[in-house]
């Protein structure tokens, strides 16, 4: 059975959407942007937003509530994600060596068969909106795993079916260009100008760390349940470089330094860190403000 | 100074607000508010954390009233809307002051779902903060209890909130909720002694009132104007000026409602005294179920009555006047209300005004 660790980062869309109203904030970007959920608020309340990331199902996510204005799955098209359709050949065993460890035979059989349809859906929209609601019923399943006699069952496809119709009424028309990209800050940062750029930067050790929810559904989408996402983050300045306060401070100075055209930068930390991005955004910004609603959640916010 | 533990004061009347608009029992959130800061404290929460619960409880629908709607909305923007009623709610907690500061960010997050589903954010699992998780279990088995259609006892109350363990709400915390409840079968949602700060009642009242004026755009500052005005008629008729002035905005809670008529055409006209009658007698009736004000509901009950109909009070009166002159166009008043002083309005309070106005009377 598989460890579903207790540390989930806490980003709240309407906490960054009251930081961006108080400055005067028409554009967001966020190079970290991990599952765009707070994209989405901010984009549902007419701020443009953008948004990068080097793990490919966020980016699929993130096409289907950020950059998508309109498109939904009709009640046909989720059909054909969720069931297996006739006459079609199915990689059954894509996932098998999932079975038993993680997942039953039958959940194993699905998650093929759901990969195969999503795989075969026409718009990009479509797609992050069925990877994005699929991933919810993987999460479902892992923690019934752990917890099997506290939750009910329900089967496989009505799963699937009730969280993509759940997933795609969030989608939003804001009036803008958003955007997602897969890549690092780097070229997110290059390519996207906003107001302001939101960092939320990977812990130390963050690919080591990373929710078995979410490299588990990485491995989904590209078909490779040996995937192993760490290797997506060995090159970057918050690979394995970067495990001591030193290299550390050095790649966020980097990502820092990328963020120079905004005029305002804001990066989520807490209490505990504090002082340290302090010192790291005073380094760059003339005018640094510290928000700090609760002990979980602080904001330094540095301006030009 | 403390409020006792069934919200009273402006804090109960913002409650009582929120019920109103999420269309449930006047009473409800202080229900909630008893049965959440319960829960807490049986977690071990401390006095801190248990009066900051309790606070987000009573207010925790107060946020509806930001949320405004056309008949014609369609499901997306209904549901657009709704989605943002707890950031609203949380910005007028937080403008409350002297409330604990955790509470704003319990009532932000109390309808967050566990498998990320929730509003407003979407947050999952341990991003969202324990005690906002908990009022969300609170709010639904007591909705499920008070369901109009469906009402449950309390064993199926839990019945049907521990069918959504692990989607809408947090597995351990629904198994202690269990076993809070069942081991407090008759004490629940008694109320719990919690010392919480008193807001200043006359501020955190017009604030109220000017929320549920912004509503409507055909009529904004419409309480303020109404309370400037019942001050100054009722100075003049030796009556207590701030008392006039915050029945004015109590009125206010008659339009406390998803969908309300407007009630500013020709307030001389039947179909205006109809409605007008309506709307007052909402908001008597919200202001009865909060002790504080309700003494203050017979006069916004009897706003709206006639003169000629007998057992007219003046200061009713009074505020029966001031709405009348609010929905009058400005070169209408003196000839109007002089035709109907002795029929609709009373005569001395009409003669009072309009003398302020160097009218003839």
């Amino acid at each position: 059975m598989i460890e579903l660790p207790a540390r989930t980062r806490r980003v709240s869309g309407t906490r960054l959407l009251d930081l961006c109203r108080e400055r005067d904030i028409g554009s967001l970007v966020d190079p970290f942007m991990g599952l765009p959920t707070h994209l989405n608020v901010l984009k549902r309340h007419g701020i443009a937003v953008h948004g990068g990331d080097l793990l490919e199902w966020f980016v699929r996510a993130g096409e289907g509530l950020v950059v998508n204005d309109f498109t939904i799955l009709r009640e046909n098209e989720v059909a054909e994600v969720v069931e297996m359709l006739p006459g079609r050949i199915y990689p059954t065993d894509l996932f098998r060596a999932w079975e038993g460890v993680f997942f039953s035979e039958e959940q194993c059989r699905y998650l093929g068969v759901w990969h195969a349809n999503v795989h075969a859906l026409r718009s990009d929209g479509q797609t992050g909106l069925a990877v994005l609601g699929l991933w919810h019923v993987l999460c479902h399943w892992l923690l019934k795993a752990r917890h099997p006699d506290e939750m009910v069952d329900v089967a496989p496809s009505e799963l699937a079916w009730t969280y993509i119709r759940e997933t795609e009424r969030w989608v939003a028309d804001n009036g803008k260009r958003n955007t997602v990209r897969r890549g690092d800050f780097a070229t997110t940062l290059a390519n996207a100008k906003a107001d302001a750029v939101y960092l939320a930067p990977p812990g130390r050790s963050g690919a080591k760390r990373i929710d078995a929810r979410v490299w588990m559904w990485e491995a989904w989408w590209q078909g490779d349940p040996y995937l192993n996402v760490e290797r997506l983050y060995r090159d970057t300045v918050f690979g394995s470089g970067a495990n001591d306060d030193a290299s550390y401070d050095r790649a966020i100075d980097d990502v820092l330094t990328a963020s120079g055209a905004a005029r305002c930068v804001i990066v989520q930390s807490n209490v505990r860190e504090a002082a340290r991005f302090e010192r790291l955004v005073r380094a760059h910004r003339p005018n640094v403000e510290i928000v700090s609603p609760n002990d979980d959640e602080l904001y330094v916010i540095g301006r030009l | 100074m403390t409020v006792p533990v069934v919200p009273d004061g402006a804090l109960g009347l913002y409650s009582a607000v929120g019920d109103a608009f999420a269309g449930r029992r006047l009473g409800f959130g202080g229900r909630r508010a008893a049965l959440a800061a319960r829960f807490a404290a049986h977690r071990r929460g401390d006095a801190a954390t248990v009066a900051a619960v309790w606070v987000a409880g009573a207010l925790a629908e107060t946020g509806l009233v930001d949320v405004v709607l056309t008949p014609d909305a369609s499901p997306h923007a209904r549901l657009f809307a709704l989605a943002d009623a707890p950031l609203h709610g949380a910005r007028i907690v937080a403008a409350l002051p002297g409330l604990p500061p955790a509470s704003a960010d319990i009532v932000r997050w109390h309808r967050e779902h566990d498998d990320g589903t929730g509003i407003p954010d979407r947050l999952r699992w341990d991003g969202i903060p324990v005690e906002a998780a908990a009022l969300g279990i609170v709010h639904g088995f007591l909705e499920a209890i008070e369901d109009s259609e469906e009402p449950r006892g309390p064993d199926e109350a839990l019945f049907t909130i521990v069918a959504e363990s692990g989607r809408r709400y947090r597995i351990d915390l629904i198994r202690t909720f269990r076993e809070f409840v069942m081991a407090n079968a008759d004490s629940w949602d008694e109320p719990l002694d919690i010392a919480v700060p008193e807001t200043a009642e006359e501020p955190a009242l017009a604030a109220l009132a000017a929320r549920i004026d912004a509503r409507d755009p055909r009529n904004p500052g419409r309480s303020e104007r109404l309370a400037k005005l019942a001050g100054t008629l009722a100075g003049r008729l030796d009556l207590d000026p701030s008392r006039a002035g915050r029945l004015a905005r109590l009125l206010a809670l008659g339009r406390a409602a998803d969908a309300i008529d407007h009630d500013d055409f020709d307030p001389l006209s039947r179909l205006a005294r109809d409605r007008r009658d309506a709307v007052a007698r909402r908001a008597s009736t919200i202001a009865a179920s909060v002790s504080h004000y309700a003494a203050d509901a017979p006069y916004l009950a009897a706003s709206a009555a006639w003169f000629e109909e007998g057992d007219s009070n003046r200061l009713a009166a009074v505020l029966g006047l001031a709405l009348a002159v609010d929905a009058l166009p400005a070169t209408d008043v003196a000839r109007r209300l002089g035709a109907a002083a002795g029929t609709q309005f009373d005569p001395e309070v009409t003669r009072v005004y309009l003398a302020t106005l160097g009218a003839p009377t």
